[in-house]
């Protein structure tokens, strides 16, 4: 009988998380596994799309190796990521710090205002601020010209319209990690300022050295997390200048677009992509490890 | 020894749930169900009045529901070939082009085609032997618009007839002192798509990128890299915006500004301005010729039925109907086509005279236009023909490269012709 009472618990323990997780494991392997076998696999023919698939071996990676519009993309996006990241980052934090201050007034409304951009689907966020930083009809160079000054090339300069797109993704991306620093930085225990406080720091150095340290795990996620969302990055670009002027801004996702679907090149945009996947896997491992040091 | 109640639950509501996502997962043919209502997938951003108030009339007189799907243009190709892919194609659909991919799961319309009573233009629509894979629904051209109030009041005329046409050199001129009179921005804007260029290309005298004997595409002439050059340097935001070719930016909405003189586009504009251009008054105009008379003859959406199994006769059915020439004669007056069958009196229904010109207009430019305006079309169906496929998108990815300086005309047309060869290895 005692037996027969273990094993039923036995089997409602193994079978309950089995069912649970069922659905997210064959999902998984449907949409994620599957496909980027099947990718991998593409990755050494020269699949058009359309027929055969004959095998090349590792020639489109031989090839990506001598590809300048492949190193310009890459270099295009790790430019992209090195602006919007940190800038994300300092703009979440500042805010979120501001929001939990017991100085700050109105921030229920504040709070919802800062994360009405989280809420806009990125094409319509994109749609927005091209109207806005249009080059020929935009609202700022109406502005400008209004005021006697000549219109300025927000999509037609290369640099001004990645700056643009940065100034975007961190409006739209801020909303998120703030709130997650907010919830950190609500978990900072009060006796360790009234400690500081004792002993006579000032705001930056309790800044410094008491809240920082304490939401690391925190900031570590919003890094990663971002890091690995700016290199991944396609739709800003699409909605505010098509990767453009010309092919300037075009980031590495949408170079991997562009090859397969425009130039009908699938085998060697499955390579592409997974150059690009080897590169984010290294970037969330690096990551990984500088946390863990900073944590020991 | 038996498996406990509890397991047995467990099991059931593993397989509930198994079942349920699978049947997420599988691809729901479109093919089963109800023959009583089909798919028609197409896409445009103003012409679809026509199909709904077909559909209305289908349904009432064959007790079939027609299920219209209007599709974003830009994807739409993809959309089908993963629709294909998947087993979920429409049961009926409107086209930019056939695809390879689904071309052999396509009914024969032959019966439509051939139909005396129809009267469709039998040099137009995409055959495979005997066998009809698509009708277009109407034909299109390239062409040009002024906004006629700025050049009334600068004082500059303009031709009416497309005889007696200006030259490119003769209108950029016009159109300067019309900007330079009138304060507008820009002397024009000029649609960002490879057919589009292939008008300029053609007038200007070039050959374009035409498939050779071998199936392979030919490196163009000189007169195309010239022409290219040309094109580009008139991108310097003041004959043209550079944001448009570069940046994406919309010279449809550029143009309905009012601070455009003149704007290149195609003929499905008219129905779009004949509503909503209201501030300024519109025209269509000759194309310019240096020297030559051509522009982009291509053909509306390919009207094609899926073989979608106990809904394939009701598509073709549908199909027919819209043919029928009684019916396609509302379809083309409602939309504003250019119609694809011969022997009809279309009175369309804009109530300004501009628009009604332009059709005048655009059909007399097909008469004169010069034969290689119909090239680009006729290149895609002998790739299809050939279970071949080309997307040639890459042009306008080639071009915006050229109009940011990037690279050179030689270079551009070195980098479409690999471009589109790679694709038909």
């Amino acid at each position: 009988m005692v037996f027969s009472a273990s094993r039923r618990r036995h089997n409602s323990y193994t079978l309950a998380p089995l069912i649970l997780i069922s659905v997210n494991v064959l999902l998984f392997l449907t949409f994620f596994v599957w496909p980027a076998i099947i990718g991998l696999a593409y990755s050494f023919t020269s699949y058009t799309g359309v027929g055969d698939a004959p095998w090349v071996g590792l020639e489109n990676y031989q090839e990506l190796i001598g590809d300048a519009d492949f190193y310009a993309a890459l270099w295009r996006t790790l430019i992209y990521t090195a602006c919007v990241v940190p800038l994300m980052f300092v703009m979440s934090l500042g805010i979120a710090y501001l929001l939990v201050s017991p100085y700050a007034k109105g921030k229920p409304v504040a709070r919802v205002i800062f994360f009405l951009p989280w809420l806009i689907s990125p094409i319509i966020a994109g749609v927005i601020w091209r109207w806005l930083f249009g080059e020929n009809f935009g609202l700022v160079n109406f502005v400008i010209t209004e005021l006697g000054g000549d219109p300025v090339s927000w999509q037609s300069n290369g640099d001004l319209s990645l700056m643009i797109v940065v100034i975007v993704a961190t409006w739209a991306g801020t909303a998120f990690n703030m709130l997650l620093f907010i919830a950190a930085l609500k978990n900072v225990p009060v006796s360790y300022y009234e400690a500081a406080d004792l002993d006579g720091a000032n705001a930056w150095q309790k800044f410094r050295k008491i809240t920082l340290p304490a939401i690391a795990p925190t900031s570590f996620i919003v890094m990663l997390l971002s890091t690995l969302h700016a290199m991944k990055e396609y739709t800003y670009f699409v909605a505010v200048n098509d990767g453009g002027p010309g092919t300037e801004n075009n980031l590495i996702v949408q170079y991997i677009y562009e090859t397969g679907f425009k130039r009908a090149q699938i085998g060697y945009a499955s390579a592409a992509s997974f150059v690009l996947l080897l590169i984010l896997v290294i970037v969330a491992v690096l990551q990984l490890i500088a946390s863990r040091r900073k944590g020991s | 020894m038996g498996i406990s109640a509890s397991a047995r639950k467990g099991w059931l509501a593993a397989s509930v749930v198994g079942a349920l996502v699978l049947g997420a997962c599988s691809s729901g043919s479109s093919g089963d169900g109800d023959p009583k209502s089909i798919t028609f997938w197409f896409s445009t951003s103003a012409q679809d009045q026509g199909y709904t108030d077909l559909a209305k009339e289908f349904e009432a007189k064959e007790g079939i529901k027609v299920e219209i799907v209007n599709v974003p243009y830009d994807g739409y190709q993809d959309k089908l070939s993963q629709a294909a892919q998947a087993n979920a194609l429409p049961d009926t659909a409107s086209v930019p082009s056939l695809d390879p991919l689904w071309v052999n799961q396509l009914q024969d319309l032959s019966s439509i085609a051939n139909a005396e009573a129809n009267k469709i233009n039998k040099n137009l629509v995409t055959a495979d032997g005997d066998k009809v894979l698509s009708i277009p629904s109407d034909v299109t051209a390239a062409g040009l618009y002024i906004n006629k109030s700025l050049f009334e009041k600068a004082g500059v005329s303009y031709p009416t007839d497309p005889a007696q046409t200006w030259t490119w050199t003769d209108f950029l001129a016009a159109a300067t002192k019309v900007r330079e009179a009138t304060n507008a921005k820009y002397d024009l804007v000029y649609d960002n798509s490879a057919a589009r260029i292939r008008g300029w290309i053609y007038t200007h005298g070039g050959t374009g990128f035409q498939l050779g004997a071998d199936g392979k595409f030919a490196t163009p002439d000189a007169a195309t890299v010239t022409a290219l050059t040309e094109f580009a340097k008139i991108n310097d935001d003041k004959v043209m915006p550079k944001s448009v070719w570069t940046s994406g930016q919309d010279p449809n909405a550029l143009f309905k500004s009012g601070q455009v003189v003149a704007y290149y586009s195609g003929v499905w504009q008219v129905a779009d301005f004949a509503d909503s251009i209201t501030d300024f008054e519109w025209a269509s105009v000759p194309s310019p010729a240096q020297p030559t008379h051509a522009t982009d003859i291509n053909l509306g959406g390919k009207m094609v039925a899926f073989n979608n199994g106990d809904k394939a006769e009701a598509a073709k059915k549908w199909i027919d109907f819209v043919f029928q020439p009684a019916n396609y004669t509302k379809l083309a007056q409602t939309n504003g086509y250019l119609p694809i069958e011969t022997g009809l009196t279309l009175t369309y229904p804009f109530e300004k005279k501009a628009a009604q010109d332009a059709f005048a207009l655009y059909i007399k430019e097909m008469e004169l236009a010069d034969p290689i305006s119909s090239s680009g079309q006729a290149n895609q169906t002998k790739l299809l023909l050939a279970k071949q496929k080309v997307e040639d998108a890459l042009i306008k990815t080639e071009l915006a490269k050229l109009v940011n300086g990037e690279q050179d005309a030689q270079k551009t047309v070195d980098a479409i012709v690999t471009g589109l060869n790679d694709q038909i290895k």
